[in-house]
């Protein structure tokens, strides 16, 4: 290693180091092992970051990375070969960057797509590029992008699971790229391995940590059921809610802005902040670190705005989780009490409709369930 | 005559393809084609109207909060609210952070480089040390040869600026922006717990209530934000704009239609009252400033005949009909025609600012000459930030003078019939939502969105769409290098995702761009 980094000077190049283990959650008695990883690649690693059905949401969040921030990443750390909203060159000569990358760089690129991939219509409902005057639909990118990577990042719930375009699924037959909501067959039929980064959007550290854990130890980190990484998505919101001593109180608001459900600090009159829950907080069923990372800058979070989480990291989101202003069925109350029978019935419920084992453990302990007759 | 495709348009939100014919060097004619489909209009029949508020929200990622507002706006419409004073400020709180995320997001992210030789940096003589750091760090990349994502990009032309000075500063000032916007997302966060997507606006109002030590958080982000905005951003837009980058604007390139239209931004007085925004609402035609006419929603219509779309066209956009046919004939563009009166009409920034009128930009529009362009798209972007920047600090005040007022006129979910309209300006055009509720169920929903106003198709007359239009008489020397084009296009801050290739019609051949 001379005295520079890749143009980064070498305080400049620890610095990215420190932030990424402060991303990955580790200790930055780590930096030696991530400078160690990230010199011992002879070049920045290409990244081709493509768009299917999006709306470019994970794109703009990714550009609120701090740790490190998006113009270490997008100059000093990777090679963005293609990414549609910074990119210089536009038309063909963009178009030509992914051939050449997919051709050039087999095997050794990150795939980030964003947006689902809809199949109806021969693909039309998607397209960027032209082939002999043809529209490139996102399906036929999908296959060849991926084929050829090293690893796919599957960023946003729409390239996860499908998202909210898959709620018109009977129209464009939105998919995302492994799964189909919470069911496996998704747009993406090959064998590269593929991890989910859901959310709408994602935040920045879950897309950006996944993508410097790969680098670090070129492995996609520990995923649960639905291949989302568990650093970032293994409990629920509720696990870790800032509200929840007043939903184990009974303590609920019930009418928006109401200074009777709202602790003085935020304007209000109460001992504390209201649980969410009958406004239709979707915080018991949704798996993601968002109360203790928070968002921008770790300023807030929707649940610390007074708004509901709308479980956006959720396979189910968003048409399984209509009507979102709708109590979820499946919680109890404070002071419901749930008969076994119930529980093993609501278990069953909670199976089809694909919650994950911690969840389970909240309905053996009545904390969450439903009646039976719920649904 | 060469026929020029670009597909896809980057540096953009969304997918776009553009299509020019080229004779003896000038644009003749264009087609602007939207070439991807979701169907929000569809996907959110039969939900719960308040869903729409956060669902539409994603039609955009970058537009997020306008469809966040213009959906509230109509849902709040239709249920009938009343909504408080301080619920209103924090709305336009949450709306104006995001406009100044957004537009330095737009001249230095996704425009600049049309405008500046990047790798004149490596020619920088001067001593400035954080220059000289923007400049090892160019050097390193060419060294590296690996200049990715600032190539491939198109030949430099005639217009591109490129003494290693400025260009050395402009590329400072965009490692700089990318820091400065997400202090507009931090403080956009404060009152609306995330950005992008902002998830405690709700029918009636907000849910959050306003606190000095808030109000603190936020005005400490602002002010830093706005110090810079009004010092390198307004700055560098007025001086490049009245000086590198005049010739481009006195050469007219991205003339439009001259029909201009505006729905307002910003309540001042009731929450969706189009009569009382900080931004007015209003028309103008044929560029007859002296002349500025109320808007009547009324007159808004949607063409579809070169849209890929069955259903009926024309139609008002309270019944409006979405019903995609992407093997349409004729058709090249899922985005619909908007017209107004019959007759396109641009929206965005130089819309408001002609309307507005301030002394401060009448007295910048005469610097460089009073007609539209790409430039002065630009420079009226540039001045109602400063103009924003103002307000937000009223709104302050206001909201700290009334701390306990209410924030939410909270309503119960009708069960009968309703209807209600959301129209909103958005940084980048006039952006409007139409709902019909019943039994507590959507039963129809309508987006005219803001791009639409801008990127649509031509009209069942044949009438171009105002970027159409715009493209028409740009000069494009080397079909290779359609440089002017994509300028006029991202002058427009299109929202969607573009494409344009560029085809020899002889050979029919697409050409391949030289690879810099």
């Amino acid at each position: 290693m001379g005295e520079s980094f890749k143009g980064l000077s070498r305080r400049d190049f620890l610095k990215v180091c420190g932030a990424s283990a402060t991303i990955l959650g580790l200790s930055q008695s780590y930096v030696p092992q991530i400078a160690q990883a990230l010199e011992g690649a002879a070049a920045k690693p290409p990244v081709l970051w493509l768009q299917g059905q999006n709306c470019t949401g994970c794109s703009v969040s990714a550009l609120n990375s701090n740790h490190p921030s998006i113009a270490e990443l997008v100059l000093d750390i990777l090679s963005f070969r293609y990414q549609p909203n910074i990119m210089a060159a536009s038309g063909d000569q963009a178009i030509q960057v992914i051939k050449d990358t997919i051709k050039n760089e087999k095997g050794k690129y990150v795939l980030v797509w964003e947006g689902a991939v809809p199949d109806k219509e021969d693909g039309l409902f998607a397209a960027f590029g032209e082939e002999n005057g043809k529209p490139m639909t996102a399906d036929k990118w999908i296959t060849e992008a991926a084929d050829s990577a090293a690893v796919v990042i599957a960023t946003g719930t729409c390239a996860a699971f499908g998202g909210i375009p898959r709620a018109n699924q009977a129209v464009t037959g939105a998919k995302g790229l492994l799964f189909d909501g919470t069911a496996k067959g998704g747009a993406y039929k090959g064998t590269t391995p593929v991890v989910n980064v859901p959310g709408c959007p994602p935040n920045p550290d879950w897309l950006v940590g996944t993508i410097v854990y790969w680098l670090m130890n070129k492995k996609a980190p520990d995923v649960d059921n639905y291949g989302r990484p568990k650093m970032f998505y293994g409990q629920t919101i509720h696990d870790n809610c800032e509200r929840r001593a007043a939903f184990e109180a009974g303590l609920y608001l019930e009418t928006w802005g109401d200074p009777a459900a709202i602790a003085p600090a935020e304007g209000g009159t109460a001992t504390q902040n209201y649980c969410l829950v009958k406004k239709g907080c979707k915080g018991p069923i949704t798996f993601s670190d968002c109360p203790i990372r928070r968002w921008n800058s770790r300023t807030s979070w929707p649940i610390g705005a007074h708004g509901i989480c709308i479980g956006c990291t959720q396979p189910e989101f968003y048409a399984g989780l209509a009507p979102l202003y709708e109590k979820v069925p499946e919680v109890n109350l404070f002071g419901i009490q749930t008969t076994a029978d119930n529980i093993a019935k609501v278990l069953g419920v909670a199976v089809a409709i694909g919650l994950g084992a911690h969840l389970v453990g909240n309905f053996a302990t009545g904390r969450v369930g439903g009646k039976g007759g719920d649904k | 005559m060469a026929k020029v495709v670009i597909d896809p348009v980057t540096r953009i939100e969304g997918h776009l393809k553009i299509e020019v014919e080229v004779e003896n060097g000038v644009v003749k004619d264009a087609w602007s084609s939207g070439t991807m489909y979701r169907g929000f209009e569809q996907l959110i029949q039969g939900k719960d109207p308040r869903d729409a508020i956060r669902i539409t929200q994603r039609v955009c990622g970058v537009c997020n909060t306008i469809h966040g507002m213009s959906s509230v706006f109509a849902v709040d419409n239709a249920f009938g609210v009343t909504v408080p004073d301080n619920g209103r400020i924090i709305r336009n709180l949450i709306f104006a952070s995001d406009w100044l995320a957004d537009h330095p997001l737009h001249f230095y992210h996704l425009a600049a480089l049309d405008y500046i030789d990047i790798m004149a940096v490596a020619s920088y003589a001067g001593n400035d040390p954080a220059l000289l750091k923007v400049k090892d760090k160019i050097v390193s990349l060419v060294k590296a040869n690996d200049t990715y994502p600032l190539t491939p990009r198109y030949e430099p032309d005639a217009f591109v600026i490129k003494d290693p000075e400025v260009v050395t500063t402009a590329v400072s000032h965009y490692l700089e922006a990318l820091e400065m916007r997400k202090l507009g997302h931090e403080m956009l966060a404060l009152w609306g717990g995330r950005a992008p997507f902002f998830q405690n606006v709700v029918v009636g109002g907000v849910g959050i209530r306003p606190t000095v030590a808030r109000i603190a958080e936020f005005t400490w982000r602002f002010e830093q934000l706005a110090s810079w905005l009004e010092n390198t951003y307004v700055a560098d837009v007025v001086a490049l704009g009245t000086g590198p980058l005049k010739p481009i604007h006195d050469l007219k390139v991205g003339l439009g239609v001259s029909n201009f239209l505006g729905y307002g931004a910003f309540d001042e007085k009731k929450s969706g009252d189009i009569k009382n925004r900080f931004f007015r609402s209003g028309v103008i035609d044929n560029l007859d400033l002296k002349n500025i006419k109320d808007l009547d929603p009324s007159k808004i219509t949607e063409d579809v005949k070169y849209s890929y779309y069955k259903s009926a066209s024309g139609l008002k956009p309270a019944v409006g009909k979405t019903d995609p046919d992407p093997k349409k004939a004729d058709a090249y563009s899922f985005i619909k025609s908007p017209r107004y009166d019959g007759k396109p009409h641009e929206g965005g920034p130089l819309a408001r600012m002609l309307m507005q009128q301030d002394p401060g930009f009448m007295e910048l529009a005469g610097k460089i000459g009073v007609w539209p362009s790409a430039v002065a798209r630009h420079a009226a972007r540039a001045y109602e930030t400063k103009m924003l920047i103002g307000q937000i600090r009223v709104w302050l005040d206001q909201l700290a003078k009334n701390i306990n007022g209410e924030v939410c006129d909270d309503k119960a979910l009708p069960m009968d019939a309703r209807e209600g309209m959301g129209i909103t300006d958005a940084p980048r055009s006039a952006n409007g939502h139409w709902v019909s509720i019943d039994k507590g169920k959507v039963t129809n929903y309508q987006i005219v969105n803001a791009s639409g106003w801008n990127f649509g198709p031509r009209d069942d007359k044949g009438v171009r769409g105002p970027v159409e239009e715009a493209i028409v008489g740009a000069p494009v020397p080397d079909p290779t290098n359609p440089t002017n084009v994509v300028r006029v296009v991202r002058s427009f801050d299109p929202c969607l995702a573009c494409s344009v290739h560029i085809i020899e019609p002889t050979t029919n051949e697409i050409l391949k761009f030289k690879v810099t």
